[in-house]
């Protein structure tokens, strides 16, 4: 009796999710005929992260999540590769499979996505890269900061504020292919490496992007250069834990900081005035929330920008109140 | 015959005046020449930053790997205590705001003791495989870490910096408290009936339940205790960092087992010491050390690290298999 009564309900359950899925797939293709209709199509959008181990990444997806619901129409199904790749590719046919209108994917530190393009290509839906642009495939639209500029731009306010030069350390949060760091230390690099009077000294070991890397490498770069003038470090996260080193050692008066991201504890510590001087605001709310607005605007037939770069503006004393927003994710 | 077979199949041998070399005897020799060299072609390394530097880079690895050889002793692994790191760093963290020290403290130090708690119970009373519960819990703890707090925490209580930072003249506090636990953590293995108990289970479990001991409960004592030095490992992590994240950890399991397989346990159970897993450490440490100074590539000192474990317990192999 039982069993009978449960597989009628399992027939039912799997003619509702059929019909559901056909209403929703036909109405995918009236939303992009008429401009007018993307007010009122309800859509589904499968955001596949590689990875949410980072409080960047967890913002990012919360940001799409919350930008969604401020919408109305729009449902989101979130996955988590937990970093592999081979996982972000079965996600991306998971969700696919659920007939999403769209996917929305933060490949993280992911040089291309072969698999995942390709099958995206193959169902013949939008996809919109959001803060990683593959260098390989096709894809809809990215939106995403430029790493290399934020880099460039610490660089210019260190230059500016060591004007009889002196050391620059740089921790790299590796690994060595990690593109992402690589273009944010090429725009350190570009800067002060032709500066007058500034060495750049490279910490041979990575800080794996967290505080914990970030203290254990600022120590052994201050045992082997304990006459730093200042140091970069290829995020926000790393920089706090460089922070708390040079605080220990007692050089805070010697050693000034540069970070990437615009993490809150680091826009606290420039506001406060500590030797955290500056970072470059890398604002997952911002890119997430427009990532999911640029899918939308997609699904209702707009033409739109293939490549669009977040502007990532300097953080320092004087505007670091304005960023600081105490009840942010990020 | 069957003599002759097991003789002839004999590692070689390394043999020093007349000696063979003992785990003891290989440690104290790689120690100081590791040291040697390193003072000799680096000017950094004796300097007093160098050497707090190592004092205090080898506090977590140090209380991970005596909680490990605690279980490695038992013949099980315990692959969670990276996660219960982030998760007892980032809870302490969290409650200082609201709560007195020591009670943040204590609850970091608690959570890491029931995970223990879990995962032994889970091994004795079950009959789990160590490996597959801890492997679970692994990513259970560290889920659990992310649901806690997603961002990483800064305690607004500044009192919760000084466990990491604070010094006892020279040494790192963090440092004492570290070598308190092997000091004491080395008696209990070789002096008290409950670490020698351990010790016995993992050389054969069936004996010490004829003999009348109750093996489930040293077992879950074991994951217990590898649970608690987590948890202090975590604090202590958090504070000096100062700030916790849900992140921290990864990995840091392989480290503690790289200790102790250094230090000539054996991850069938049943031998190893407090004394040579702390020299493990050292080398460990070391290494890490004086690949920095020289400035070595990370991906060469990945390397560079595989290869001198391998090394390590080659020569200790080469030293024990003589039955």
């Amino acid at each position: 009796m039982n069993a009978k009564k449960l597989g009628i309900l399992l027939v039912a359950g799997a003619l509702a999710a059929g019909l559901n899925a056909c209403s929703s797939a036909s109405e995918a293709p009236t939303g992009t005929t008429g401009a007018t209709a993307s007010g009122d199509g309800s859509y589904t959008i499968g955001v596949a992260n590689f990875t949410l181990g980072g409080p960047y990444f967890s913002g990012m997806d919360k940001a799409i999540a919350a930008q969604a619901k401020k919408k109305g129409n729009v449902e989101i199904i979130s996955t988590d590769a937990n970093g592999d790749a081979a996982k972000l590719a079965s996600n991306v046919e998971d969700l696919l499979s659920k007939n999403v209108d769209a996917v929305i994917i933060s490949g993280g530190p992911l040089e291309s996505a072969p698999a995942a393009l390709n099958s995206i290509k193959t169902a013949g839906k939008p996809v919109v890269l959001v803060d990683r642009k593959f260098q390989t495939g096709e894809y809809t639209s990215w939106i995403g900061p430029d790493n290399k500029a934020i880099g460039v731009q610490d660089g210019q306010f260190l230059a500016e504020k060591l004007p009889d030069g002196g050391k620059v350390a740089i921790i790299k949060g590796g690994p060595a292919d990690n593109s992402i760091g690589l273009a944010r230390t090429d725009g350190v690099k570009s800067v002060l490496g032709s500066a007058k009077g500034i060495t750049l000294v490279e910490a041979p070991d990575f800080g794996n992007w967290g505080s914990d890397g970030g203290l254990t490498v600022m120590e052994s770069l201050l045992a082997t250069n304990p006459d730093l003038a200042a140091v970069f470090c290829e995020n926000d996260a790393m920089c706090l834990g460089a922070q708390r080193a040079i605080a220990d050692a007692g050089k805070a008066k010697q050693i000034i900081i540069a970070g990437v991201d615009g993490q809150a504890e680091a826009l606290k510590a420039i506001l406060d005035g500590t030797n955290y001087v500056v970072t470059g605001l890398n604002d997952a709310d911002i890119i997430g929330s427009l990532g999911l607005d640029r899918a939308v605007e997609i699904l209702g037939g707009a033409q739109v920008e293939k490549d669009t770069v977040v502007p990532s503006p300097q953080v320092t004393k004087d505007n670091a109140a304005k960023y600081l927003d105490p009840n942010g994710g990020f | 015959m069957t003599g002759q077979l097991t003789n002839t199949r004999r590692y070689p041998r390394l043999v020093l005046g007349g000696r063979d070399l003992t785990v003891e005897v290989v440690f104290v020799t790689l120690v100081v020449l590791l040291v040697a060299v390193a003072a000799s072609t680096s000017d950094t390394f004796l300097t007093q930053t160098n050497l707090t530097n190592l004092l205090k880079q080898m506090v977590t690895t140090g209380l991970l790997a005596f909680g490990m050889l605690v279980v490695i002793l038992t013949g099980g692994i315990d692959l969670s205590v990276g996660s219960v790191v982030a998760f007892s760093g980032i809870l302490s963290a969290g409650l200082v705001s609201g709560l007195p020290l020591p009670v943040a403290i204590v609850a970091g130090l608690a959570a890491g003791i029931v995970f223990g708690l879990i995962n032994g119970t889970l091994v004795a009373r079950f009959g789990l495989a160590p490996f597959v519960v801890t492997l679970a819990a692994l990513t259970t703890i560290r889920g659990l870490a992310f649901v806690y707090s997603e961002v990483p925490i800064s305690p607004e209580n500044e009192s919760f910096l000084t466990l990491g930072s604070a010094m006892v003249g020279p040494i790192p506090l963090s440092t004492v408290i570290m070598l308190a636990v092997f000091l004491v953590g080395g008696v209990f293995l070789t002096r008290t009936p409950a670490g020698r108990s351990i010790v016995a289970i993992g050389g054969n479990a069936e004996t010490v339940r004829l003999a009348g001991i109750n093996v489930r409960k040293h077992v879950i004592l074991a994951y217990a205790i590898s649970g608690a030095c987590a948890g202090l490992a975590g604090v202590i992590l958090a504070s000096r960092v100062g700030i916790a994240q849900p992140s921290v950890g990864v990995a840091f399991e392989l480290d503690a087992i790289a200790a102790c397989v250094i230090g000539g346990a054996s991850l069938a159970g049943g031998r190893g010491s407090a004394k040579a897993t702390f020299g493990g450490v050292l080398v460990l440490v070391l290494i890490n050390n004086l690949l920095n100074l020289y400035g070595v590539q990370s991906f060469w000192q990945q390397v560079l690290k595989g290869l001198i474990i391998i090394a390590v317990i080659l020569v200790q192999r080469t030293n024990r298999a003589r039955t």
